[in-house]
């Protein structure tokens, strides 16, 4: 019984953070109050070059036939790179373990739910630290 | 100034070497245990940044270059690792590709810029990139590549790290896997 709780629980988080409004709403807060402005522009940015990637490496979702299947592409994953992305904005801040502990557990709800492989979500973090010198080319621009 | 040369050399032995160690490591267990191996040391790596910060006294941060500290801790290397993790971790991304884009950035802009340096040149110097083509060019005839092949994609590659719009770590193999999938496709085969 406990386990079927605990089962219950994760998928309830796995689609809390599948809904992508909730989600991105919920990085962007958090990125805005740990680098203000800065944090809000990276995230943006990564949600744009993610989306990019995914047009450009055209990689079919493994659930492709399933009904709930997310219709985009999947690589790289855009939840996981977000919460990857997440935690690069704290590299200097203590509670940087835990939103890269974060980061792991949305990368594993993600294959969880089967919208993912493993190597997806691998690319998800290499993804997020290329934004970093990407946005810097950029932004410093400015 | 000798400590920065010095540092650079270091940095550069560690550039090819770590190329090298890849190579092995797809050889041997194929890119999707590399595209692993690799996140784990990455994931390790941002750990060690976070703890140690850009603190020059630390081990490997003494060797980084201070102006890219600025942008990320030790930006060179998370750039080199994250673009071969990127191109590892794409299942459809033929082998010789990945292959040409390793060794593009390790051998290849190891050398080059060794090379800049034993000529005493500050940026990106014409010797630095021929000294680079020749290890690379050698390189690929070593793992078996076409003689055509590997002239074309070495060149290309070499003309592409003198280039770089953004930092040559990204750029550079990108650019020479997407060249060697054209190049093939169009009958000049690997």
């Amino acid at each position: 019984m406990a386990i079927a709780n605990s089962d219950w629980l994760l998928y309830s988080l796995a689609n809390f953070i599948d809904n992508n409004i909730f989600y991105i709403t919920l990085i962007m807060i958090i990125a805005y109050l740990i680098r203000k402005k800065e944090g809000l522009s990276f995230i943006i940015f990564s949600i744009i070059t993610t989306f990019l990637a995914k047009q450009v490496f055209a990689m079919p979702r493994i659930c492709i036939d399933a009904l709930d299947c997310p219709k985009d592409f999947a690589f790289p994953s855009g939840h996981a790179t977000l919460a990857f992305s997440l935690a690069i904005l704290a590299i200097d801040k203590k509670y940087f373990i835990a939103l890269l502990l974060f980061a792991l557990f949305v990368s594993y709800t993600r294959i969880l739910l089967g919208f993912h492989t493993d190597l997806e979500i691998l690319a998800s973090l290499a993804m997020a630290l290329i934004n970093v010198e990407l946005w810097w080319a950029i932004w410093k621009k400015k | 100034m000798e400590e920065k040369i010095n540092n650079e050399i270091i940095r550069q032995i560690i550039h090819i070497y770590s190329g090298l160690i890849i190579l092995a490591l797809s050889l041997i267990l194929g890119l999707k245990l590399t595209a692993y191996i690799i996140f784990i040391f990455l994931f390790i790596f941002l750990l060690y940044i976070n703890l140690t910060g850009s603190n020059k006294e630390n081990g490997f941060m003494r060797l980084t270059r201070e102006e890219e500290n600025k942008i990320f801790p030790a930006k060179g290397a998370i750039c080199y690792f994250s673009s071969l993790l990127f191109l590892a971790s794409y299942e459809k991304i033929p082998f010789y590709a990945f292959l040409s884009a390793l060794l593009a950035l390790s051998v290849g802009d190891g050398f080059a810029t060794l090379g800049g340096k034993a000529f005493k040149s500050k940026g990106k110097s014409l010797i630095g990139t021929f000294l680079g083509f020749i290890p690379l060019f050698l390189s690929y005839m070593i793992i078996g590549f076409s003689p055509y092949f590997s002239i074309i994609v070495a060149v290309f590659a070499m003309l592409i790290e003198r280039v770089s719009v953004v930092d040559d770590n990204i750029f550079l193999p990108f650019s020479v896997a997407s060249f060697s999938v054209i190049v093939s496709y169009y009958g000049i085969s690997p």
